[in-house]
C-alpha cells in the first residue's frame, strides 16, 4: 500500500469533485438573482448519531421533518464535529477556531479571553442575532453576545425543547426588523439518553416496555475490541463505562430504542420551527443550516454517549438549504466537511469577513457546485490528549500517552473495526497522516487552559475522576 | 413489599417525591364536570449510586419547572370542553404559557374536534417577550388534521383515531382499568405536534406511598413514536394524580405555587 501524497490527495478531491457535478441527482435549481443579505437560521441538536434519521434509510425511527430538510438542501455524509464532546463542539461553531485554540477541550474549560465570536461578529455588522435553546459555551454570556437570547440551561430535552420551539416559531413568525437575522436555535434532545442510562444502570435490567422483535438489532461492530486503546476516554474506560459493562444484548437495544424516540421527539419540535419559517414571510431569504454538536455511540463499540473519535461520536448530521441558492436533495459523500467550517460558511453567506484565523472553510463552492478542489484532511480534537486525522481513504485516532494508536481503512472497513496500525502495508500511510497531523498542529495556537468557574462541573470531575 | 407491575418504573422513580405530596380526598366524577392541576416535575433519576449526585433524583436536578390545569365541561350530546392552562418553565427563567380550548368528542380517546390556542413566550416577570404571542386554531375530521397558525394553513393525514395529549389526560379516567384491550391511535402533543403509532395498555396496579398515606393506584402504559414510555397513575376515584414520562412527571396538586401561577 502506497502512502498519500498531496497531489494524489489534491488529485482525489478533484475527481470527488467533478463526480459530484456530474451526478444526476446533483442538479442545481435555476438560481434566483441573490436577494439582499441573507437571513441565517442554524438548527442544531445534542448527540445526534449521523444515521439517526430516516431520511439516510434508518428503518427503526421517523423523522418527517429533517428528512423534508434534507430534501431540500444538500447533505454532508463525511460530516465531522470538530470535537465530539458538548461545549468545545459548539465553542468551535461560534469562534471557528480548534478546541486546543479556544480552551474549551471539554466541557469543564472556559474559553480563551479574547477569542472573537460569531454572535458579536455578525451584530456588530448588521445582524439582528438571537440565540434560542442551549448555548453552552463556558465564559461567553450569551445574553452579552446576542440582541436576543432565550438560553436554557443545558439541562433537559424532553422538557426545554418543547419550549424553545415555541420561543423559535414565535421569533420567525413574528419578527419584523430591516436587518437580516442570524437566529441559533439549541435543541437538546437526543441528549437525555445520557439520563437514561443513569437510570438503567443497575445490575437489575429494565424490561424493554415493547416486544423484542420492536427493538432495533445491535450495530453491526457492537463487539469489536481488537487492539483499542482502553481507559482513555470516558464512556468505555474505568468511569462511566461502568455503567454499562453489565448490560445484556437486550438492555443495549432497549437503549437504542429508547434514543431513537428522542430523537423523534426532537424531530417534532424542530418541525414546528420549519412550519413558521414557511409560513414567515422570510421563507425564500434564509439560509438554514441544521447540524449537531458531536454524535453518540448508541451501542457501537459497545460504547454510548462521546468524547471518542469513532465516527459514531464524531460525525454529525449537516444539512444546508437555501431556496433556489443552494442544490436541492442532494446527498454529498465525497467532501470532508467539519465543524470548524460552520462560522467561514455563515460569515460567506452574510457577505462579512470571518473572524482571522479562521481553521475550517466555506462550504459556499460545495453548495453552489463551484469547488475546483477542497481540503485534503480534516482534523479532529477530544478532551487535552485526543486527535483524529481523516482522509477520504484513512483515518488515523491518536490518544497521547495511551497506546496504541488507530489506523482504520474507511473505505473498506467503515466500522472502524481492523486496526492496521502494526500492519506493515500501511506504514507509509501511517506516516503521511502522522506528518500531516503534526504540521497541523503546529499552526494552531494553543490556549491556556482553563477551569470553567461551575463547582458544579468540577463536582462532576471528580467524582468520574 | 409494594405490588409493583413487572413494567412499571414510577414507584420507583417518584419514591421520596411522593412522601411529599397529599393526595385528594374528594369525590370525583370523570363523566362529569371536574378541574385536575398538577406540578410538572423534573425527575432525573439514577439506579446506581456511582452516578454523581448531581444527576439523581436526590440531586439539585429535580425540581418543579411548570404546571397544568384542566377544567372540563359537558356541552351536551356527551361531548365535552376542556380548557387547558400549561406553564412551562425553564432555568434561565423563561416561561412558555399556552392556554386552549378543546371541544372534545364522547368517545374513548376523548377525540379532539376542533380547538383554539394561544402560546406566549414570557420573562422572568411573566411579561409577553417581544410580542411573542402565536394564535392557532384547529380541527379534525374525517382522518384530516386542519389547523389554522397566525392565518397560515396546515394539513395533515391520520390513519389512525386520534387524540390530543391533554385530552389523553381527560380520557383515560373514564377506561376499564382492568380488562382493557390495547387502544392504538395518533395523537398531538400541545395540539400541533404529531405522535403517530401510539399504544395505550392496562398497566395494572401499584402501592404508592403518599404524604396522606398510602394508596393502591391503576395503571395505564403508553408507548409510541416521538416519546419516551408514559405511565398514568389513577386514584381509586379514577382521577388521574400521576403522570409519568422518561425525565418528567405531571403530579397531582390543587396549591402548589406553580398552580397558583396559572390562576
Amino acid at each position: 500500500m502506497s502512502g498519500i501524497t498531496r497531489r494524489e490527495l489534491l488529485k482525489r478531491g478533484a475527481l470527488a469533485a467533478a463526480s459530484l457535478a456530474l451526478s444526476p441527482r446533483f442538479v442545481f435549481p435555476a438560481r434566483a438573482a441573490r436577494p439582499r443579505k441573507p437571513n441565517i437560521l442554524f438548527l442544531n441538536t445534542d448527540q445526534q448519531h449521523i444515521l439517526a434519521l430516516s431520511a439516510r434509510g434508518n428503518p427503526h425511527l421517523r423523522t418527517p421533518n429533517m428528512d423534508r430538510l434534507a430534501k431540500r438542501g444538500v447533505t454532508f455524509v463525511e460530516s465531522v464535529s470538530a470535537n465530539p464532546v458538548c461545549a468545545p463542539a459548539r465553542c468551535c461553531w461560534f469562534t471557528g477556531r480548534a478546541s486546543s485554540e479556544t480552551g474549551i477541550v471539554w466541557n469543564t474549560y472556559r474559553i480563551r479571553p479574547g477569542l472573537p465570536d460569531l454572535g458579536t461578529w455578525l451584530r456588530e455588522r448588521g445582524y439582528e442575532t438571537a440565540y434560542i435553546g442551549k448555548f453552552h459555551v463556558p465564559g461567553l454570556n450569551e445574553r452579552e453576545i446576542f440582541n436576543l437570547a432565550m438560553a436554557n440551561a443545558n439541562v433537559f430535552g424532553q422538557h426545554d425543547d418543547a419550549v424553545m420551539s415555541r420561543a423559535a416559531e414565535a421569533f420567525l413568525r413574528t419578527y419584523s426588523g430591516e436587518n437580516p437575522f442570524f437566529l441559533s436555535v439549541g435543541f437538546l434532545q437526543p441528549h437525555d439518553n445520557n439520563f437514561w442510562v443513569f437510570e438503567h444502570c443497575s445490575e437489575a435490567e429494565t424490561p424493554p416496555p415493547v416486544s423484542d422483535d420492536r427493538l432495533p438489532p445491535l450495530p453491526p461492530n457492537f463487539d469489536c475490541y481488537e487492539n483499542e486503546p482502553v481507559g482513555i476516554y470516558r464512556p468505555k474506560g474505568a468511569k462511566s463505562g461502568r455503567l454499562t459493562q453489565n448490560w445484556s444484548t437486550l438492555q443495549w437495544r432497549h437503549y437504542i430504542w429508547s434514543y431513537y424516540r428522542m430523537v423523534e421527539m426532537v424531530d417534532a419540535d424542530l418541525g414546528r420551527v420549519l412550519d413558521a419559517l414557511a409560513d414567515s414571510k422570510h421563507a425564500a431569504n434564509t439560509l438554514l443550516i441544521f447540524s449537531c454538536d458531536h454524535g453518540e455511540g448508541l451501542g457501537h463499540h459497545r460504547l454510548w454517549s462521546k468524547g471518542f473519535l469513532y465516527d459514531e461520536a464524531l460525525k454529525v448530521p449537516l444539512v444546508i438549504s437555501w431556496p433556489g441558492q443552494v442544490a436541492e436533495g442532494v446527498i454529498d459523500r465525497n467532501h470532508l466537511v467539519s465543524g470548524l467550517d460552520f462560522a467561514p460558511t455563515v460569515c460567506d453567506y452574510a457577505g462579512i469577513s470571518p473572524p482571522p484565523k479562521m481553521r475550517g472553510y466555506s462550504l459556499r463552492p460545495l453548495l453552489e457546485g463551484k469547488a475546483k478542489d477542497w481540503r485534503e484532511f480534516a482534523v479532529s480534537e477530544s478532551n487535552v490528549n485526543g486527535q483524529m486525522i481523516r482522509t477520504p481513504e484513512y483515518k488515523l485516532i491518536t490518544y497521547k500517552r495511551a497506546a496504541p494508536d488507530q489506523l482504520f481503512d474507511m473505505r473498506n472497513d467503515p466500522w472502524e473495526t481492523r486496526n492496521l496500525v502494526n500492519d506493515s502495508r500501511h506504514a507509509d500511510t501511517l506516516r503521511d497522516l502522522r506528518r500531516l497531523l503534526l504540521e497541523y498542529d503546529a499552526r494552531l495556537e494553543k490556549a491556556e487552559l482553563r477551569l470553567a468557574n461551575d463547582p458544579h462541573a468540577e463536582q462532576i470531575e471528580a467524582r468520574w475522576a | 413489599m409494594p405490588q409493583i407491575p413487572a413494567l412499571a418504573r414510577s414507584p420507583m422513580v417518584l419514591e421520596d417525591l411522593l412522601k411529599t405530596v397529599n393526595l385528594p380526598d374528594q369525590a370525583f366524577d370523570p363523566n362529569g364536570d371536574w378541574e385536575n392541576s398538577y406540578v410538572l416535575w423534573w425527575i432525573p433519576f439514577a439506579s446506581d449510586p456511582r452516578v454523581p449526585v448531581t444527576y439523581t433524583h436526590k440531586g439539585p436536578y429535580r425540581r418543579p419547572m411548570g404546571a397544568l390545569k384542566l377544567r372540563r365541561e359537558r356541552v351536551g350530546d356527551g361531548a365535552a370542553k376542556l380548557e387547558v392552562k400549561l406553564l412551562a418553565s425553564t432555568l434561565d427563567g423563561f416561561h412558555n404559557r399556552v392556554q386552549a380550548t378543546i371541544i372534545c368528542a364522547a368517545d374513548s380517546l376523548s377525540t379532539p374536534r376542533e380547538w383554539s390556542q394561544v402560546s406566549e413566550m414570557l420573562d422572568r416577570n411573566l411579561d409577553l417577550v417581544r410580542g411573542m404571542r402565536i394564535l392557532s386554531t384547529g380541527r379534525f375530521s374525517g382522518r384530516r388534521v386542519a389547523r389554522v397558525v397566525e392565518g397560515k394553513r396546515h394539513a395533515i393525514s391520520v390513519d389512525r383515531p386520534l387524540t390530543g395529549a391533554w385530552c389523553l389526560f381527560d380520557a383515560l379516567q373514564r377506561l376499564p382499568v382492568d380488562a382493557m384491550a390495547p387502544l392504538r391511535f395518533d395523537m398531538l402533543e400541545e395540539m400541533d405536534l404529531h405522535k403517530p403509532e401510539q399504544t395505550l395498555s392496562p398497566l395494572g396496579s401499584a402501592d404508592f406511598e403518599f404524604a396522606s398515606g398510602s394508596a393502591r393506584l391503576r395503571g395505564f402504559r403508553q408507548t409510541g413514536r416521538g416519546i419516551l414510555p408514559y405511565e398514568y397513575w389513577l386514584d381509586d376515584k379514577q382521577r388521574l394524580v400521576l403522570a409519568v414520562s422518561g425525565l418528567r412527571a405531571y403530579v397531582f396538586s390543587v396549591d402548589a405555587p406553580q398552580v397558583r401561577m396559572l390562576k
